[in-house]
């Protein structure tokens, strides 16, 4: 008996500090969390604003354009938990006899996909492409062009990318974000003008990816000693044009 | 991420020692002796792995569904600190010869930065299951590496003429560096040319 | 009283001296405004750390003292943590896992188990402080050098009210600064020549008072 109140008291003081600390820990949470959810959004929103004229900006997170039956059943259909569920998914899915593909409606509206991209957050889905999500620009109650926020590998690792596009898929500015390239060499993408060799391109005029694509020598030259940063940039903004074309059905 | 990519990404390009500065108390000190240093350099893996695991499984199936991730520092630690605990118990029972060897080693790797420093890592990069074990197991593998090259040069070192004021601790910092300098030959362009 | 405060920027230095918290002192000394705000974070959870354990120290039971002390420590870094990511954006950003990462400082839990735990409250908090500052003090010299020599630059914290960026650019150094100091072997480099300049000047000392 004397030997279990040596280790149980022992035991429950941790417990209380344990408690306590969490009970604290908890109060300081609700203090900060929404100051935290507006520090993530805040450089978002200031590339958006600063690329296209809007106020308000809705995020659609990016769905599969095309999955194989078998990937669409695994990966999506038994993830879901409700029949409302299961049901919007072949709401918004066709299913393609010939290739045994599921493919994404062309025409479904913005609220529908806003909505599909919300249940497949919910059900654990992870995307596998490097568009994250899009953010449509709307004027005159018609969509005139996409923000896209594109993952890219550079240098020093994952690059947050965010990109406007217009509806042929051609880019019309580009900011980067979060990333940990090099100073002095990648990290020069950070800098003013760096992007224009993209702008223009993207829709009849490929993006683009690697130095001899680029137009003239000083382009070239400017890129040279932070390739891979280049070409990270690159190939992210080429996946978003493509991603641009298939929204809009091309 | 692919595994091969995780893995030279760990070992090589950000070796913990030489490009993110985790796991350096262990290092330079336990560093001085080539079998210290392998006994540390396995433990550390072992440690590594199965703790990038646990803390996967902590911080997914229970703190993301409770809303509790504000505890991620807390718990991350106290489970490493459980796990070393339960190693060093069970390294006890299994093999005495193994445990005296290890001693005094396991203890010190449960404040080591590199364990907490691939836990952490690992969640920020939103790895999976599988992939935040081959992580840990890549770091662990990365220190060894760095640990087993560093002795080399130390045991060496240690019956060499250094200048007074470099003797011990500096010396070593200053080899550390300019191995760190050769290990900046494996960067991203590697990776890319490896695997594309 | 003073003693005990000198005591943690000099004799016991806790980077130079002792060796304590390497892993942050390399990683974030690139900047100087990220040595600053990384010191400041450690002194806030030094001193709660110290003054807990202290306050503390009757009813912590030996058996499980250093989980309790863990926790204690744990906690304070999740606080500074999410201050900072709610107060201080840009500098959480810049200082990543480290913050995390300073409840396995070596100095901290250190400080709990070889001080706080034997003290009373006022020294306890005076060790805190004069520990914090000197690893304050020892990091931002590191942090001054590197970022001078391997960046040409000093980067401190933004007042945007007098439209100062946070960046003073050095004339020369600017443009060919020997950028391998910035890079992390460069850091490596700068600690062992910074120990090896202080061993020499202990062993100057020792000489003069012999």
């Amino acid at each position: 008996m004397r030997k279990m109140l040596e280790y149980l008291i022992p035991g429950l003081k941790l417990f209380v500090i344990c408690a306590v600390a969490a009970v604290i820990l908890g109060l300081i949470n609700e203090v900060t969390e929404p100051e935290i959810k507006k520090n993530q959004t805040k450089e978002q929103e200031q590339a958006l604003k600063a690329m296209f004229t809007q106020e308000e900006w809705r995020e659609i997170p990016a769905v599969p354009f095309s999955l194989s039956s078998k990937d669409f059943e695994d990966d999506l259909l038994k993830k879901c938990r409700t029949t409302e569920q299961k049901q919007f998914l072949a709401y918004g899915y066709d299913f393609d006899g010939n290739n045994d593909t599921y493919n994404l409606k062309k025409d479904l509206s913005l609220d529908d996909r806003e909505k599909l991209g919300a249940l497949l957050k919910v059900i654990g889905y992870k995307n596998k492409g490097p568009v994250e999500s899009y953010f449509p620009v709307i004027q005159n109650q018609s969509v005139s062009g996409y923000a896209l926020k594109i993952n890219g590998n550079g240098y020093g690792g994952a690059m947050t990318i965010i990109a406007g596009y217009n509806t042929d898929g051609s880019i019309r500015d580009v900011r980067l974000l979060d990333n940990s390239e090099t100073p002095g060499l990648g990290k020069k993408a950070e800098t003013e003008g760096y992007m224009d060799k993209f702008i223009g391109t993207g829709g009849d005029k490929p993006v683009p990816v690697i130095k001899n694509m680029l137009g003239d020598q000083k382009e070239i030259d400017a890129v040279t000693g932070a390739s891979i940063t280049f070409m990270g940039i690159a190939d992210a903004l080429r996946s978003g044009s493509d991603f641009v074309k298939k929204i809009e059905g091309k | 991420m692919s595994y091969v990519g995780i893995i030279i990404t760990f070992v090589f390009i950000n070796n913990f020692i030489f490009t993110q500065f985790l796991g350096l108390c262990p290092f330079i000190g336990v560093s001085r002796r080539i079998d210290s240093a392998v006994g540390m350099g396995f433990a550390v893996i072992f440690v590594m792995s199965f703790a990038s695991l646990a803390t996967w499984i902590i911080y997914n199936l229970a703190l993301i569904p409770l809303n509790l991730d504000f505890l991620q520092t807390i718990t991350f630690v106290l489970v490493i600190a459980t796990l070393v605990q339960l190693v060093e118990m069970v390294i006890q029972k299994m093999s005495p010869v193994l445990y005296k060897a290890l001693g005094i080693y396991l203890p010190l790797i449960t404040t080591n930065c590199a364990v907490l420093g691939i836990a952490l890592i690992a969640v920020r990069k939103n790895y999976g299951a599988l992939e935040s074990f081959v992580a840990g197991f890549a770091a662990g593998v990365g220190f060894l590496l760095a640990i087993l090259l560093m002795s080399s040069i130390r045991e060496r070192l240690d019956t060499e003429w250094v200048p007074k004021p470099f003797r011990g601790v500096p010396i070593a910092f200053v080899t550390a560096g300019l191995m760190a300098m050769a290990f900046m030959a494996f960067d991203m362009g590697l990776l890319k040319n490896l695997i594309g | 009283m003073l003693k005990q405060f000198t005591n943690g920027i000099f004799k016991e230095n806790p980077v130079f001296i002792i060796l304590l918290g390497l892993c942050p002192t390399l990683a974030v000394s690139t900047q100087v405004v990220n040595a600053l705000g990384m010191g400041v974070a450690v002194i806030f959870v030094l001193l709660g750390s110290n003054m807990f354990v202290s306050l503390l120290k009757d009813f912590i039971p030996e058996k499980v003292r250093i989980p309790c002390y863990i926790i204690i420590i744990a906690s304070f870094v999740t606080i500074v943590d999410l201050a900072m990511r709610a107060y201080a954006p840009s500098l959480s950003k810049s200082l990543g896992v480290f913050v995390q990462l300073i409840v396995v400082n070596c100095i901290i839990l250190g400080r709990a188990e070889a001080f706080a735990s034997k003290n009373n409250l006022k020294s306890s908090v005076m060790d805190a402080l004069g520990m914090g500052v000197g690893f304050t003090l020892a990091l931002t010299l590191i942090a001054l050098i590197r970022e001078v020599v391997g960046s040409g630059k000093i980067t401190l914290f933004a007042i945007h009210a007098i439209g100062f960026n946070g960046e003073i650019n050095i004339p020369y150094l600017s443009d060919s600064p020997i950028r391998m100091i910035g890079y992390p072997a460069g850091a490596l480099l700068v600690v062992g020549l910074l120990k090896a300049l202080f061993n020499w000047f202990e062993s100057r000392n020792k000489g003069a008072i012999k």
